[in-house]
Formats: structure tokens, sequence, C-alpha cells
């Protein structure tokens, strides 16, 4: 088996508000952060639910260890998401100061990850609309989130992976690479995604969206909804996270990938990729099927998604489909493209921790052709030790982690990482 | 890294047609990929299928053996900016391509690839510099080295923003002994990237430094810096070694060592040797 990495520190923005507390509360509460919004009536295509995060514009309403420089605009929005999730992550790990004066430079430990769809598309749309023909520059980069994240925390090598929606799992499946390989002892990893009219007409011209808030699973679903966020994950060593005393909240035990190769925007009808990259993670993992307690799903509510994804599951859990709990968050917060699978990670990481997992909001009459045990109506008590997680995007990209409870720990056992975590 | 569990290089080819060159004329002969193929693709994705298919086809056939195993990562500066931009220009003119907007991901190269070659690997594009096709190279040695795939094809696709010459480099990379699947072969040996903001010559000495301390004789190798896309100067490189570098004739000079770094402050370097007991 391979080793699993330590999770110290989680932040999330999302619709349903700043913190990974409003995530989860929004969340356990059966909140839903999509909204009709007048951003659609704007675009001409109606008032969509959408799920924007409500970002701060003052700089008095913002952490005060953040640059209120990097966070307050014109800074662009996925930016400005990225350092405020990725800020709470670091200060809920215990590593000290975010942003501020006295960063070491480019530690070559520390590592950052940002996985994405667009990255920071804003600056680019904008010189689009002042009719722009410009070459790219760098300000236009879509990796400059990543960039801000790296020099705020000293973080010495940096990657932004796009693996379509999968982007925030691919970024945790890396992180997990370069701890085990020993390149860095701490990754600052997740995803961002911010929306924009780019975005919106975009899956609109697919026919891709729901005219009401999307409810994925059910029968009578109609299409997804969009949204936004940003979260990240701190993941170490189980050794630097011993070394330094640090708060181990769970462990990322293992991530597999695959691809369908079978269509460039619409899944393998039967889910065999995705079943493929669930059960490589598994495998990555050395868990069972059977040892899984919850499975987060990708859900999008198309109607392609989810019945491939049922099928999916049941590939993987054979007789366990039908009890093992399964989950989408996307009729709360929509779909936030790269960060979706990312702010899953979080979620699932409270789960584990609240022994509870949130309900499918929107789900109401489940499809009987996806024969899974739904949590819906409200949430779901019940002991968690792994929890499966899996996304799929794009280009057929398929990507899925597991996250564990911390081992239980003998009673004559050396001091380690699993006794840090009480 | 034991050298056993080195990945093996066994083909690489680099492509630089000029921005108004039909893709099909690319196709290397017997290409699997037909022209209407290529017309359905956008360019980046069609110039990453080209290169694809020139690598590949200079396999042995055996290679698809372990195709459902065979990941692919592709490294770009820009990725898809100039469909994204193509795609925006309709929407501002009321007609929002669906067509155009399914290419308006970083990713289509890797899904376009898998999709033409059948590869149900992992699959990645690393985005946002210009080294980012070295960072390619190192995800994808650290993702063999975990076991997660057994071979991986790595790309390199960038479009001319004008009129210009287009950049599309190939390699095939695996866990296999190379006798078993390609023509030639390398090892890597290893791969660093590293960003300092705007410093891009100390985050070149930490990569190189990062890389003398794992590999020794990286320090007596041959040093090619590269002024472009890298993955595409070490495309070339191996592709016609000793035209590109008469030194690698010599039986002693079997280490290279490719660096590259860019204004924003990335920079990588891989040293790579070739592959003894292989002809």
């Amino acid at each position: 088996m391979t080793t699993a990495v330590a999770i110290t520190g989680l932040g999330a923005v999302s619709g349903l508000g700043l913190g990974v507390d409003a995530l989860w509360q929004g969340l356990v509460s059966g909140q839903s952060a999509l909204r009709s919004r007048v951003e659609g009536d704007a675009l001409g295509i109606g008032a969509l639910p959408l799920s924007l995060v409500p970002l701060p514009t003052e700089a008095g309403e913002l952490t005060e260890d953040v640059s209120a420089q990097v966070l307050c605009s014109p800074t662009p929005r996925a930016t400005r998401m990225s350092v405020l999730a990725a800020s709470e992550a670091w200060r809920d790990a215990g590593l000290g100061s975010f942003g501020a004066h006295g960063v070491p430079r480019a530690n070559r430990r520390i590592g950052v990850c940002l996985g994405t769809t667009h990255g920071e598309k804003a600056p680019w749309l904008a010189a689009l609309r002042r009719g722009s023909n410009a070459p790219p520059t760098d300000a236009h980069g879509p990796a400059i989130p990543a960039q801000v994240l790296a020099a705020a925390v000293g973080a010495g090598r940096v990657l932004v992976p796009v693996a379509a929606c999968a982007s925030g799992n691919v970024a945790l499946a890396a992180a997990l690479d370069w701890i085990r390989s020993g390149r860095c002892d701490v990754v600052l990893c997740g995803g961002c995604d911010a929306l924009s009219d780019f975005v919106l007409r975009g899956f609109q011209s697919l026919r891709a969206l729901s005219p009401s808030a999307c409810k994925p699973f059910d029968v009578t679903r109609s299409g997804l909804s969009l949204g936004e966020g940003a979260a990240f994950l701190v993941l170490e060593s189980p050794q630097h996270a011993q070394a330094r005393g640090a708060r181990v909240q769970a462990v990322l035990s293992g991530a597999g990938q695959s691809c369908d190769a079978n269509h460039m925007t619409g899944p393998d009808r039967e889910g065999r990729g995705a079943a493929r990259a669930m059960g490589a993670a598994l495998l990555d993992a050395g868990v069972t099927p059977a040892e899984i307690d919850f499975v987060s799903a990708h859900g999008t509510a198309t109607l392609f998604n989810d019945q491939m994804e049922g099928r999916a599951i049941v590939s993987v859990f054979a007789d366990r489909a039908t009890s093992v709990p399964v989950h989408s968050v996307k009729g709360a917060l929509g779909h936030s493209m790269g960060a979706a699978s990312a702010l899953e990670a979080v979620v699932c990481i409270r789960a584990l921790q609240e022994h509870r997992v949130p309900a499918t909001i929107g789900l109401q009459d489940p499809d009987p052709a996806i024969p899974l045990r739904l949590v819906q109506g409200s949430a779901l008590s019940l002991p968690l030790h792994h929890i499966l997680s899996t996304a799929s995007g794009f280009g057929g990209l398929n990507a899925a982690v597991v996250f564990s409870s911390l081992p239980r720990v003998p009673a004559n056992a050396a001091p380690g990482v699993a006794q840090k975590v009480q | 890294m034991s050298p056993a569990t080195l990945p093996t290089l066994a083909a690489a080819i680099a492509l630089f047609p000029s921005s108004d060159t039909p893709l099909a004329a690319l196709l290397p002969t017997g290409a699997k990929t037909a022209t209407e193929q290529l017309a359905r693709l956008d360019r980046l994705c069609g110039l990453a299928v080209v290169g694809s298919e020139s690598c590949l086809a200079r396999l042995e056939p055996t290679w698809r053996d372990q195709a459902a195993q065979t990941a692919v990562f592709c490294g770009s500066r820009e990725g898809c900016l100039a469909t994204d931009t193509a795609f925006f220009r309709g929407v501002q003119n009321g007609e929002a391509s669906p067509r155009l907007f399914a290419y308006t991901l970083h990713s289509a190269p890797v899904g376009a690839v898998s999709i033409q070659h059948g590869l149900l690997g992992p699959g990645a594009t690393v985005i946002g510099s210009q080294v980012a096709g070295l960072q390619a190279l190192e995800e994808a040695t650290l993702l063999l080295s975990s076991g997660r795939a057994r071979a991986c094809v790595v790309l390199s696709c960038d479009l001319a923003w004008s009129p210009g010459v287009d950049v599309v480099a190939a390699l095939y990379l695996t866990s296999q002994p190379a006798s078993r699947i390609g023509y030639f072969a390398w090892k890597i040996l290893d791969v660093h990237s590293f960003f300092v903001a705007e410093q891009p010559d100390i985050a070149l000495s930490r990569a190189l430094a990062a890389l003398h301390q794992r590999v020794p004789q990286s320090a007596a190798a041959l040093a090619v810096s590269a002024s472009g896309p890298p993955l595409a100067t070490l495309a070339a490189l191996l592709d016609e070694p000793s035209t590109v570098h008469p030194q690698l004739n010599d039986p002693s000079q079997s280490c290279v060592v490719i660096t590259s770094q860019d204004a924003q402050g990335y920079a990588a370097a891989a040293v790579i040797r070739r592959d003894r007991g292989v002809s």
C-alpha cells in the first residue's frame, strides 16, 4: 500500500459564503446558494439560477493577515477567491503568515498546485471587450492565481493542471505524488474558477443549462446550474506534520485518473472511464469498495452524467451500490468547474470529522434508472472512515480520490501523526 | 528513483509548421487520422493529434498493448487562448458556437489525443509558462513511477499568435524496457521545475542544484538551453542528435541537460541519458 499524506488545513469560498464553516453549515442545514441572477438577464439568457461567491469589497472586511492590496478590486475575481480560500487553509494548518512580510522566498519543499479550467480569465476578456488584438502577455495568464499564492506562502514549486471539471481532483493527485516522491513537504492544493459571460454563453450554447435550480439524480433533472468558488487543502508529509505538531484532520489515501477516450463533451454512457478512475483510486489507497462509507459524486444533473455515474458506481460497488450513501453538492453550489472537486474535497473531510453526509439539494424524485442510495431530504449521520470522491469533465477526463480518517493508534504506540488528531 | 524504474523515452518528434500549413499535410504516411477528423478539431487539438500520431508511428505496434494504461500530459504556455478568442468574438456577435466552446479548455488536446488513439489513462494539461512542456514531462515521470500509468504521451503545443510558426512536440515514455517498444531509447534521469516570481535565473539555479544533487553526472552533461518551448528543443535533439549536437556522436557523451526559463520566474531542467545496451 502506498503512503497516505496528511491533510492539515482547509479553506473554501463558495456561493454559501466565505469560509469552510459557511460551506459546511449551509450544506448540512439544507441551504442552496443557487439564486436567479440578473447576470443571466443582462446576457439575454434569462434569470438563470447561479451560485456566486459573495466576495468582500472593502479591505476592512478581510482577514487581517491577508494583503488587502491583493484582495481588493481591481484584483480579478478568480485570484481574489483563491487568496481568500488559500489563506484560510494556510491559517487552519497553523503554518504562519500568509501574504505578509517575512515569508521566505521560493522554498522548494513547498508547492502550490491549482487545478482550474480557465484560471484568471478576467483581464483577457476585458482586453477583448476593449477590442484588443494584441498578443497575450503574462498578465493575462491563466496561472496568475497560482503565482500569487506561491508568493504568499513562499512556494518554489508551482503547477496549474487543467483537466476540465476534474481539475480539482487532478491537482490533489499531483500534490499527492509530490509528497510521496519526497519532492515537497507541504503542498497548498485545490481549485478555483470564476463565472463569466464566456462560461455562461458556452454552456448555454451546448444547451446544458437547467432553467431552474439543478436536480442531481432526479428523474426530472434538466441540466446543470453554474457556480463558482475556490477551495484549498494543505497536504503534508506525515513526518513533516508530526515534526511540527500539526493537527492532522484526515488523510488523502489515494488517487486515480482515467480517460473515456470517447467524446469531447459527452461521457461514456456506460461510465467505464469513471469506474476505472474510482477503481484506481481505491487500489492506490489500499481500500476496498466494501470499506467505503460514502461516495461524493460528480452529480451535475445532466441526463448523461448522472446516468453514467450511476452505472460507474454500480460497476465498482456491485451489491453495495444500493447501500453505500451517495450525494452531490451541485444542487446547493452549482457546478463550479475546476473548483468543484476541490470544494467537494473540503466537504468530504468535514464529513469525516462530523460523521455526517449533507443531503443532495434539489433531489426529490430519484431516477429509478439510477439504483443508488442517494442521500436526500436531510443530512445523514453515520460513522465515516473512508470516502470516495469522483469527478469527470470534458474530453472524458475522470479523477477520483479517497479520503480517510486517521487510523486508530494502539495504546502502546509511539507518539505519531494519528495522535495529534484530538 | 532506482535505475530500473526510470522511465524510458522511446520516441520523440518535434514539428514546426508555419501557421498556415494544413495539418493534414503533416500527417505521417499511413496515418490513422483522417483529414475530415482533423477538420473537426481546433488547430491546437489538431496539432496535438498530428504530433502524437507522428510520434506513435515510430514505435513498434506493441505500444498499443498498454493503451489502456497510457496517460497523456500536455504542456502549453497559452493553451487554447486562440480558440477562446474566436469563441468570445462569436459571443460578442451574438453567435456563441457550441463546437468552438468544446475546445475552450486547455485540456482539450489531451482529450482529442486520447480519443484518437484510444488512450485510457490519466490526462491533464499543464498551463501558463514557457517551461510547461518540461513540467508536463516532470509530472509524467512522477506518474509512471507511482504506477498509476505504464506509459505516457507527453506533448508540448503552442500556436503562433499572429502568422508565424506553430510548435508541437510529442514524446513517448514507458516504464517498459525500450527494446520492446521503440527504435531508440533514452532514460529520463530527473526533471525539476521551480518558480521564483520574476527571477528566473534564481529559479533555474535551484532547478539545476536539485538536478545535480540527485543526479551527480548531470553536472558534466552536455547542456542545452532552450529559447523556445523546451520540450520541442528536446524532441528535436533526440530526433537528430548527431546533427543538432555532434558531440553526441561521442559515446562518452551520453547525458544531456536541457534547461528553460521565462520572464515570469519559471525555470525547469531535465537530464536524460542514452540508454545503454540499445542501439
